[in-house]
This record gives C-alpha cells, structure tokens and sequence, in this order.
C-alpha cells in the first residue's frame, strides 16, 4: 500500500459566515478545512502493470465525518478528461471535459469517506498529466440545514506530491537533479526507470547510496520506481 | 441443468383407502396443492472495469446479493467505459483484459456514466450499487407469463445451446443469449488503488450468441418457442466456468431471464 503526501496551501480567500460544521467535519491531512480554503494537491504515479500500464493519481486526504444526511455537489474542471472518484464510484470528465457530481452521505451506509475524493487518469501520452490537471468546487451542506454548507476548492496540480518518500523504517528514495539521479536504499532493490509510454530505460539493482548519470536519455518525462517507491522527473 | 419448475394450477387430491388407516384421521388424507404463479428471475446489469477502483465494491454487493435471492437473480459483469475505466481484450499483450466492444455499447446503451453502476431489469434506472437490492425485490414481485428454459452443452470446442420458452399469453419482444464466464483471474484496481494482480473476476460477459441485440421473437400462448445455437469457444474461454445467460426483453424491460452452466461432456465421461 502507498502512502501519499499532500501539499497543503491555505489560501485565505473569502470568508463565509463561519457558523457550518455542528453538523460534521471536513478535515484535510487532519486539519479541519475552512469555508472558502483551497487545497492544493500533487500527484503520484501508480505503476498497475511496470513497463505496460501507468495510472496518475492524486489523492487529497480530504476526509468527510457526520451524524447527520449530507448533500455533497462537486464540479470539476479539467484540461483533458480526467477520472474523479467521490464516495463509491467514479466518473469521467468525458470529452467536455466537465464533471458535475451530487449525491448524498448518510451517516449508516458504508462507504468509506476518508480520502472521499480523488482523481485519476490511466498515462496514455506525454500530456496526460499536464490534461489531467483539475480542479473540484466542492460544496457539503447538512439536508436539513443547506444554509450551514461549506464550499471550498481542490487543485489537482501537474506537480508531483513528493520527490523523496519515507518506506518503513528505511528512508529511501530518489532525487533528480539536473542530469543526475540520486538514489539512496537501505538493502539491495531493483530500480527501473521508464518513459513515460512504458519503455524500460534502466534497469538495476542498487544498493546503499549512488548516482546515475542521466545524459544519454532524450528529453521529456520519465518514470522510476523504487522497490515500493515510484515517481517521476524531467530531463531537460 | 438448472430449471426453473412451474408447476401448473392442478389440485391434487389423494384418497388413501387403506383398510387399517385407523392412525390417519379423514382431515389427512386429503392433500390438495395451492395454484404457484410461475417464478421469475431478474437481470442486473453491473457496468464495470478492471482500472475502476471502486469497482470491487459492485463485485461485492453482486455476491452478496446471489447469497440471498439464489437463481432469482442473474448478475451479469460487463467490462465498460473506455480506456479511462478498463482494459481491452487484446489492449495490452499479456494483459488479460476483459472489455469487449459490445460490452461498450451495452453500457451506452444503459447510459452509464459512473463506475461501478448497475440496473435491473433494463427496466429500474441506472445506478450505484447501495440501490441494487431495492430494485431486485420489487422487481421479483412482478410475475412473468414466460417459462424459460435453457440447457448448454460442450463437446470438445462445440457448445450446444438449446432455448425453449412457453407462455400463458402471447409475448413479442427480443430473445437475447449470452455467454458469461467465472473465475477469470485478472488484474482490478482496489479502493485504495493498489492492484490486485490474482483477482478473481465472476459473471463476466463474454459476448452475445444471437447478435447484440438478440433476435425478435414473438410467442404464441400455448406453444412452445424452441431455439438451438452452436457456437464454439474461444481461446480465452474455460469451458468449465462458462455459463449461458437467455433472457426475453422489451421496451417495458426484462421479461424472464435463466442462467444455466454449460455441462462440459468431456468432464462427465
């Protein structure tokens, strides 16, 4: 299982009448999100098949919390088409590239709303990650009570969530910087790095610290993967 | 070979006439057996997809929900929604993919849009899987005037399929034949989008007998609708998980449906 990181910006945008969450909580990586917030959210690579098939993925830690009924209203914008899962199923922003999601919470069913929203999109070209770029107006309100909703934004940026990732009791992971790629792991671990269509580049065993030269590889946007750990970089 | 009995309105009157019956009181020796409405099953189609993280959800609530209603109710998994959702047949080499380009047009055709998603009977509105149940019970209280009958059987790659339908009253409409396969080891995104690269997929649709749409057929009340296909299977079919979907359906929905295994001869010899 992976763990993914947030980076969170409060943007202290508008401010709503403040009165809201009696009813429930909205909590963002465990803070309580405010009305009007944005929460900026990078993405992570999840190599489904190594080699075949990749999927980006952001997932923001939002987590929804009630006693009561809630409405949830969610549109999203995306430069390309993009998958947005709320709750227990997802949709995709189709060729209008424009999603509106409603539909209600209640309290007994089963769902699990800790990360309640998340987007995806299945890397097909260069650009899916750049197109799948998104950003959801989301408004929560109680069925009973709609004038004490919260609104507030989430961006799903083209910026990765975390370069360099804690696995274990291990802290071990990757660092590009310029044309060099850095590695640091505890034991010996396969490290592959793919473009981003799925064409393996390197592929080697490394252990303890080290660096790779990464001149000989054609500009554009790869992918590596760690043992547990993967992400991407840029070569210039 | 599954059957659906319909008992016919009789009433069955016995008389035992034992001469030392002093034990059986006259209340008991009368039995008399109650006028049964034919049963029905119900369809549910589940839209589907092996990149659809929330799809194992649908799978779950499909097992759950055979447990309770039995062959009441025949759960189909159509593999859908493009590239976003799932993988082609023969997408990505050595990927076992399970969308087939019918499936797609059953999904547009269904108007799902969300994943998973489902509907009954082609006749309840397309939806998550938490409504499913409701519809199944309120669409198993309507009656059916068709009896449905199927059997299938394999010789080596030859499937016979026979299909035989009776009414009480006449029925026009579109008999549709499918061929739906369990056990289907594959990959499926979970709900915390790790992959599960020994998932083990059930009720997956694996393509029509008759055509997409099935075929018109139109029954007389009272006679006997017989219809025989031969097909052969494909390479990535097991015979032994393979079972046969036939069910009549119109614009008012699905009329009857049956599922029945297909009996591999060679397995029985």
């Amino acid at each position: 299982m992976k763990k993914f990181y947030t980076t969170l910006l409060l943007a202290l945008a508008c401010v709503a009448s403040a009165s809201a969450q009696e009813y429930f909580t909205v909590t963002a990586n465990g803070k309580t999100v405010s009305p009007g917030e944005t929460i900026i959210c990078g993405y992570e690579i999840n190599e489904v098949i190594p080699g075949l098939l990749s999927m980006v993925e952001w997932r923001p830690m939002v987590q929804l919390e009630s006693e009561e009924n809630l409405h949830i209203t969610a549109i999203i914008n995306s430069e390309g088409s993009v998958n947005c899962c709320i709750g227990s199923n997802c949709d995709t922003t189709g060729a209008l590239h424009t999603l509106t999601k409603d539909f209600e919470y209640t309290p007994d069913n089963d769902i699990v709303w800790k990360n309640f929203i998340y987007v995806e999109a299945r890397i097909e070209s260069e650009t899916t990650i750049s197109n799948a770029a998104c950003e959801a107006e989301i408004e929560i309100y109680p069925d009973y009570e709609p004038s004490d909703g919260i609104k507030f934004t989430i961006k799903f940026v083209d910026e990765e969530a975390s370069g360099i990732k804690t696995v274990g009791s291990d802290a071990q992971g990757v660092k590009v910087q310029g044309r060099k790629l850095t590695y640091k792991v505890g034991s010996a671990t396969r490290l592959s790095i793919y473009s981003v269509l799925g064409q393996p580049v390197v592929e080697r065993t490394v252990k303890g610290t080290g660096t790779i030269s990464l001149d000989k590889l054609p500009q554009g946007l790869y992918l590596y993967r760690l043992g547990q750990t993967s992400g991407k970089f840029m070569v210039k | 070979m599954n059957k659906i009995l319909f008992p016919l309105a009789l009433g069955l009157t016995f008389t035992l006439t034992l001469a030392s019956c002093d034990d059986i009181s006259p209340d008991d020796r009368y039995i008399e057996v109650e006028a049964i409405e034919p049963q029905r099953a119900v369809l549910l189609e589940e839209f589907t997809g092996q990149l659809c993280v929330n799809c194992p959800l649908g799978h779950e609530t499909i097992e759950k929900l055979k447990e309770q209603y039995g062959e009441a109710l025949v759960a189909v998994s159509i593999h859908a929604g493009g590239s976003a959702f799932s993988i082609g047949e023969d997408e990505i080499a050595g990927v076992v993919g399970l969308r087939l380009d019918e499936g797609e047009t059953y999904a547009s055709n269904a108007g799902a849009q969300s994943y998973p998603s489902g509907r009954v009977n082609r006749e309840y509105s397309i939806a998550n899987y938490d409504t499913w149940g409701t519809d199944i019970r309120e669409a198993l209280q309507q009656t059916s005037t068709v009896e449905l009958e199927a059997s299938a059987t394999a010789d080596g790659d030859d499937i016979t399929i026979e299909v035989k339908a009776l009414s009480s009253s006449s029925y026009t409409g579109n008999l549709q034949v499918w061929v739906v396969e369990d056990g289907i080891v594959a990959m499926q995104l979970q709900p915390d989008s790790s992959v599960d690269l020994t998932y083990v997929h059930n009720n997956v649709f694996r393509g029509s007998v008759n055509g997409t749409n099935g075929e018109a057929v139109s029954i007389t009340s009272g006679i006997y609708l017989t219809k025989t296909y031969e097909i052969t299977k494909k390479d990535n079919w097991n015979i032994d998980n393979l079972s046969i979907v036939v069910f009549l359906y119109s614009t008012a929905g699905v009329e009857n449906v049956v599922q029945v295994a297909v009996e591999n001869e060679v397995t029985n010899q």
